[in-house]
């Protein structure tokens, strides 16, 4: 008798757990699909010790667009730089503040003659355009060869804060180096190699003090 | 009195009745584990979406999604940015109201609202709102407004409208906020740096072109 008790109080333990779990299932899936939905947007970014970098790439589907999803510290006052090929730039200071996640990006366009960049870190931004109609179509057909160094690009990433990250770097292969510089510019004979298409980079102005000093 | 010797099947109650607890023991353990197994997978699959749960607010922030928490309010959200004047939010107005999108391009000044150049009336629900700015090649502008991409206000300006002198504000939404539908909810106001004689750029006192787009009730 004692034992088809235990008997029934197991099945009905069973039948309950089953109903329970199904219903959990079901509330994760539903969970679930929300939650990829927003990871395959803007990446899953895992904060692992909050006094450094932490950076993930975003997916965007287009060669010529990055993007990253970055946490900074708090009191942290970040100077951005970003360097173009044409031999501008643009930069930036923010003032010191508290943790943040921001996203930032590097994005080409073609239109007509222009080679037009914007770039975008937190709240400031940027566009730089220049015409040259030859070098367009020669960065169009080659966007495949050119050597793209890209922040984390291989899941989260985290950085000391007395580094200077260099978001994005796309250099111009040697191979393709004299060609570059015949549709960049057809009467320059110079054999330096040409500067790469975009440099950005962020960090503390102490980082970007250090890392100059390293330089000399 | 009983023969010792006859076959009497109930004379061994013993031996019968060993398999019968072992049989019985086999299938309680069977039924035990299937019983822990199942709750585990149920505690363990509950704890997986709780641990989702918790992060998906973050989430939505980071992707710049509308979190409506309370109904009753105006709640407005910008999409991230991809590219110079990239101007496109997410706006929810509340059941209980009919709403009017109100858009302006001259005489704005710091704070106040304007007599708008266009006004469309909205109905309560979800919307995607775009503002289109373009500097066509004779310098001149076109400026539209979309609501779920269809152009509900456009306006063309020349070229001195906007003389390329820089400009102040822009998006007054950025993540997610809640307003109550009480005051009109601004979502962008920008003004045009105006030039001195000198050829000195500086943001004005008074009134000055720019773009001013809000949201407000309409009176019954």
């Amino acid at each position: 008798m004692f034992q088809r008790i235990i008997t029934a109080i197991l099945l009905l333990a069973i039948i309950v757990g089953a109903i329970q779990l199904f219903q959990a299932k079901a509330a994760h899936s539903e969970v679930k699909q929300e939650f990829d939905r927003l990871v395959a947007k803007v990446g899953r970014l895992e904060i692992t010790d909050p006094k450094k970098f932490h950076v993930i790439p975003i997916e965007t589907g287009d060669p010529f667009h990055f993007a990253w999803r970055i946490h900074t510290p708090e009191g942290l006052s970040i100077h951005r730089r970003t360097e173009f090929f044409h031999g501008g730039y643009s930069s930036g200071t923010s003032s010191v503040r508290p943790a943040s996640e921001a996203i930032h990006r590097a994005r080409f366009r073609f239109d007509g003659d222009q080679i037009m960049v914007f770039v975008k870190s937190g709240s400031g931004s940027s566009t730089k355009g220049y015409g040259n109609k030859t070098f367009s179509k020669f960065l169009q057909e080659h966007v495949e060869e050119l050597i793209v160094h890209s922040l984390a690009d291989d899941g989260t990433m985290v950085f000391d804060t007395d580094q200077v990250l260099t978001t994005l770097k796309i250099e111009i292969p040697e191979h393709l180096q004299a060609e570059a510089r015949l549709a960049w510019k057809k009467r320059d004979k110079s054999k330096t190699p040409l500067p790469p298409l975009i440099l950005t980079q962020m960090g503390t102005k102490e980082a970007f003090a250090a890392a100059e000093e390293k330089k000399k | 009195m009983s023969d010792p010797f006859s076959n009497n099947e109930e004379a061994v109650p013993a031996k019968s009745s060993s398999p019968k607890l072992l049989q019985f023991s086999v299938l309680t353990i069977m039924l035990l584990t299937a019983a822990v197994g199942v709750w585990v997978a149920q505690i363990q699959t509950a704890e997986q979406t709780e641990l989702m749960r918790l992060e998906i607010p973050n989430l939505q922030k980071a992707a710049r999604e509308l979190i409506i928490v309370d109904p009753n309010q105006y709640t407005a959200v910008q999409h991230h940015m991809t590219w110079n004047d990239d101007f496109r939010w997410r706006i929810y107005l509340p059941e209980g109201h009919r709403y009017q999108l109100a858009f302006a391009t001259e005489k704005i000044d710091s704070n106040n609202l304007v007599e708008p150049f266009d006004t469309q009336v909205v109905e309560p629900g979800e919307y995607e709102l775009e503002l289109q700015y373009k500097r066509e090649k004779d310098d001149s502008f076109r400026i539209a407004v979309l609501l779920d991409e269809k152009v509900i206000f456009e306006q063309l300006h020349p070229a001195g409208w906007n003389d390329n002198s820089g400009s102040s504000g822009a998006s007054n939404i950025s993540d997610s906020v809640q307003r109550d539908v009480d005051a009109p909810l601004e979502i962008m106001r920008t003004r045009f740096h105006t030039r001195d004689e000198k050829g000195n750029s500086s943001s004005a006192q008074g009134p000055v072109n720019g773009i001013l787009i809000w949201l407000d009730t309409v009176d019954e």
